[in-house]
């Protein structure tokens, strides 16, 4: 009897709960309208920010929300130009060595302090400090110098001329202001940032969600979007299903999801879907210290064998395009002349037999009595890699090549396997870098423990062309060594280069001024805007000191 | 009784040294250091960067090293510093999410035991009844399908179809504009699936244990003569058999005492849940060492109290045990 009493109580409870909740409005967000100040835009994030300090972390997360809050001296713009950001112009001298910032003068920080050079000398010295624990050190120890001019003069003169030096100003400045004379890792600034950005921080419940407020004061003009609440939302599916319910207006999709899981008139009605070219590639790399991937011919032959069409129509449902390169096509330096391989298996065949292979009793390959098989390694839990593994297998067993299949836990696969050059061939993603500066995974010094041509790739012209590029700050010239750079990569095959993934995002349909470009989709943030009429979240903001 | 417990409080301490001990070189031994986990593959981070980091965090040294300079610092009940970036004392991250996940896990035994105990009950009494039978199945059903699938077929139908309850998290953006009893509601609406997923497992589990536990007791002969007596059943069931049946789950209550601090990944990930597995999880991930294990000896000295407590108890309640 009591227990009917509780559940009836639970029942009661339950509908008494059903009771408050607010429906959807409907409202058509077809018009354009006009830019008006206000609204949220709620974005979801899989992981927390570990801190605000851009230069102590290394997390998607935490560069994301910092990329809303702080400037660099310079950035790229949507075409992946170099364009001014808190610094007005620069100058580079003759020699290369010497680069100088003039800086914006009307920048203050989120505290109503001026920002000045000061700040930046500050940046610099931190992340150059020994003591800081930076991953992001590396460009700034090529500086031989550094120094303020006056307020608003900035100068840094660099060992021997470094174009990636450029772009690497583009790091968050820091306020010195407030950091000077501290223990960085022990700033209040981790957990509440103060930056030149767009948007300033309001506030940070754990686990839960960060919300950032429009900066009305920012030099760049004040964002139309009053909030930027990202959520904490560790788990896909939900994140999704938070999508669907709109209560997330901006999510990335994977192929399925973008084709299938969101094609209902629904969807359609309270979302935008957009798409552009992800700065990440896929690649077969093969261990050339392997006595069978030495030879160029066998490394030409097995790109020859594998469909890349068939994979990304296969795993990635279209969503994708073929990689040649390590760049992708919208990029100033990539070539599009290369060398392709178009999927042949005869082609292949001949090949491996020019190379003296010949085909044993049970139809695989041989050469000296040695079949030719190995392993591919995948990292766990990347369904996308481990499916191309699957169609690279098959492909390869029509050929004659038997190919095993490994998959690891990324941290054992990275240090047990990868760092100790304990594998034949493996599935790996690299992210292409806005700067096409490639030398630490392609120079021939870079095969040390832990260090980025695990392939043990050794090519004296690429060196030189590596070298060459860094040290010049001419586009065109740059351009003509990555041309040349490209071709030798083609001729090679250390890789087979795989496929350039799509990034699908879709966007709340009420938010406008999204145009993707090269550089992605949320480089134009603080221009999106909801028509009044639009507007989600009118809740009254008090804007706090 | 009073050296029964002091011998057993005494063997706690070389035991949570050993527990210490274990965890701190198993954990170390898988691959991948902190800090690093999203460095591997990224082109623009050197090796002097990685050497840096290595030292700033103390990983240079020897690990017996390492082991006794924390082992120094916990006798002193300070858990250290987190290794993730954020930099903060492990001890206010724990702080920050146990509130969440004891409400949740507090809540789900309540539930637990309300609705298991009386479905065991009834199903001893009326073993093999058809109610009985739908009963087990369907609590079977319930503890064999697994969480994640019935959280997500949940928040669709709840979530997306109805729109009827949120998703995740556990408070609405609005939260700080809502009254009090308003945002009362509003977390309570927020926790309601969570609590049901958690607790479903739970329930199939101590029914299970309940009926068995009673069928047993039903058999024996006490019981038998207090039937031949003529006192009713509900008396008989009430007074002699249940009381002694209940025994049993006095030790299972001691045992879920760590329980209540150990969220649980699957469901916390899904519903969003700011919660200790989380927070644990996301610690293994980010080989965060400190975090790992504070989490480890909180939950390895409830464990053991929860033992002794269980033990003490169950002297206290069963006299058998105490004539031994």
């Amino acid at each position: 009897m009591k227990n009917l009493k509780t559940v009836v109580a639970f029942l009661l409870l339950f509908f008494f709960l059903f009771g408050c909740s607010p429906g959807k409005r409907k409202v058509s967000y077809e018009d354009e309208g006009k830019p008006a100040y206000g609204d949220a835009l709620i974005t979801a994030s899989l992981g927390e920010p570990t801190n605000l300090i851009p230069i102590l972390t290394t997390d998607a997360p935490s560069h994301d929300v910092a990329a809303r809050i702080y400037n660099g001296l310079v950035k790229y713009d949507k075409d992946l130009r170099i364009v001014g950001d808190l610094a007005e112009s620069w100058s580079v001298s003759r020699d290369n060595l010497i680069i100088t910032f003039r800086l914006k003068k009307n920048v203050k920080w989120h505290d109503g302090k001026p920002f000045t050079a000061k700040d930046v000398l500050y940046t610099y010295k931190v992340i150059t400090d020994p003591k800081t624990p930076t991953a992001y050190s590396s460009d700034f120890l090529e500086v031989k110098k550094a120094e303020v001019i006056d307020d608003y003069t900035f100068r840094v003169t660099y060992h021997r001329p470094f174009a990636p030096g450029l772009i690497s100003w583009a790091i968050s400045i820091l306020p010195s202001h407030l950091l000077d004379g501290q223990d960085i890792t022990r700033s209040p600034l981790l957990r509440n940032p103060i930056g030149t950005g767009p948007y300033k921080f309001k506030e940070w419940v754990a686990g839960q969600r960060i919300v950032l407020l429009a900066n009305e004061d920012y030099f760049g003009g004040r964002p139309y979007i009053e909030r930027h609440i990202i959520r904490f939302i560790p788990d896909s599916a939900s994140m999704f299903l938070e999508l669907k319910n709109s209560r997330i207006d901006m999510m990335g999709l994977s192929p399925l999801q973008y084709l299938r899981q969101t094609d209902y008139p629904a969807f359609k009605r309270e979302f935008n879907k957009y798409q552009y070219l992800s700065f990440s590639y896929v690649y077969l790399g093969y261990n050339l210290k392997h006595p069978f991937f030495k030879e160029k011919a066998v490394r030409q032959a097995l790109t020859h064998a594998i469909d890349k069409r068939e994979i990304i129509e296969g795993v990635l449902l279209g969503q994708g395009i073929e990689a040649h390169g390590p760049y992708k096509p919208d990029m100033w330096a990539y070539n599009p002349q290369v060398k392709r391989y178009e999927y042949d298996k005869e082609k292949a065949k001949k090949l491996l037999e020019s190379c003296g292979f010949v085909r044993g009793k049970d139809g695989i390959l041989e050469k000296d009595g040695k079949r030719f098989e190995f392993t591919i390694l995948v990292n766990q839990g990347n369904d996308v890699r481990i499916r191309c593994a699957e169609l690279i297998q098959k492909r390869l067993a029509e050929i004659g090549v038997k190919v095993k299949i490994r998959v690891l836990e990324w941290a054992s696969l990275i240090n047990e396997f990868i760092d100790k050059r304990n594998f034949e061939a493996v599935i790996l993603g690299w992210t292409i870098p806005h700067d096409p500066d490639l030398f630490d995974i392609w120079h021939s010094s870079k095969q040390g423990k832990k260090e980025l041509n695990f392939i043990s790739f050794e090519n004296k012209e690429v060196d030189e062309l590596l070298v060459r590029a860094r040290h010049t700050f001419n586009i065109e010239e740059r351009k003509r060594y990555y041309f040349r750079f490209q071709e030798i990569l083609a001729e090679e095959q250390p890789y087979t280069f795989l496929f350039i993934p799509y990034a699908n995002v879709a966007i709340h349909k009420r938010i406008k001024g999204v145009s993707p470009a090269p550089l992605g989709i949320t480089y134009n943030m603080e221009k999106w805007y909801v028509p009044y009429e639009q507007m989600r979240y009118k809740s009254h903001v008090t804007v706090y000191p | 009784m009073l050296r029964f417990i002091l011998k057993r409080v005494l063997l706690l301490f070389p035991m949570l040294i050993g527990i210490t001990l274990v965890s701190f070189f198993v954990i170390r031994l898988a691959p991948g250091e902190p800090g690093m986990m999203e460095l591997e593959m990224t082109p623009k981070i050197s090796k002097e960067a990685r050497e840096r980091i290595r030292a700033y965090y103390g990983l240079d040294k020897p690990i017996h090293v390492q082991y006794w300079l924390w082992l120094k610092r916990i006798v002193k009940l300070d858990f250290g510093i987190s290794f993730s970036p954020d930099r903060r004392p492990v001890i206010e991250k724990i702080k920050e999410r146990l509130p969440i996940t004891v409400l949740i896990n507090v809540t789900s035994m309540v539930i637990i035991f309300l609705v298991g105990i009386p479905i065991g009950v009834y199903c001893a009494r009326y073993k093999d009844s058809f109610l009985d039978r739908s009963l087990t199945a369907f609590v079977f059903a319930g503890y064999a399908a697994p969480t994640f699938w019935i959280a997500l077929l949940l928040m669709i139908v709840f979530g997306v179809y109805l729109e009827l309850l949120p998703i995740s998290g556990i408070r609405s953006l609005n939260f700080e504009e809502l009254t009090p009893l308003e945002k009362v509601l509003d977390v309570a609406k927020h926790l309601l699936l969570p609590v049901f997923v958690s607790a479903l497992g739970g329930i199939a589990g101590i029914s299970r244990f309940m009926k068995n536990s009673l069928l047993e007791v039903l058999s024996q002969d006490y019981i038998r003569t207090a039937y031949a007596k003529g006192l009713p059943e509900k008396l008989v069931l009430r007074k002699h058999a249940l009381r002694n049946a209940l025994l049993p789950v006095i030790t299972i209550l001691g045992l879920s005492i760590p329980g209540l601090i150990g969220g649980s990944v699957i469901f916390e990930s899904i519903f969003s849940i700011p919660g200790m597995g989380q927070l644990f999880y996301m610690s293994v991930m980010a080989r965060d060492y400190p975090t790992i294990m504070g989490i480890l000896v909180i939950g390895a000295f409830l464990t053991l109290v929860g033992n002794l407590l269980a033990d003490i108890a169950y002297a206290i309640f069963d006299p058998r045990i105490r004539a031994e």
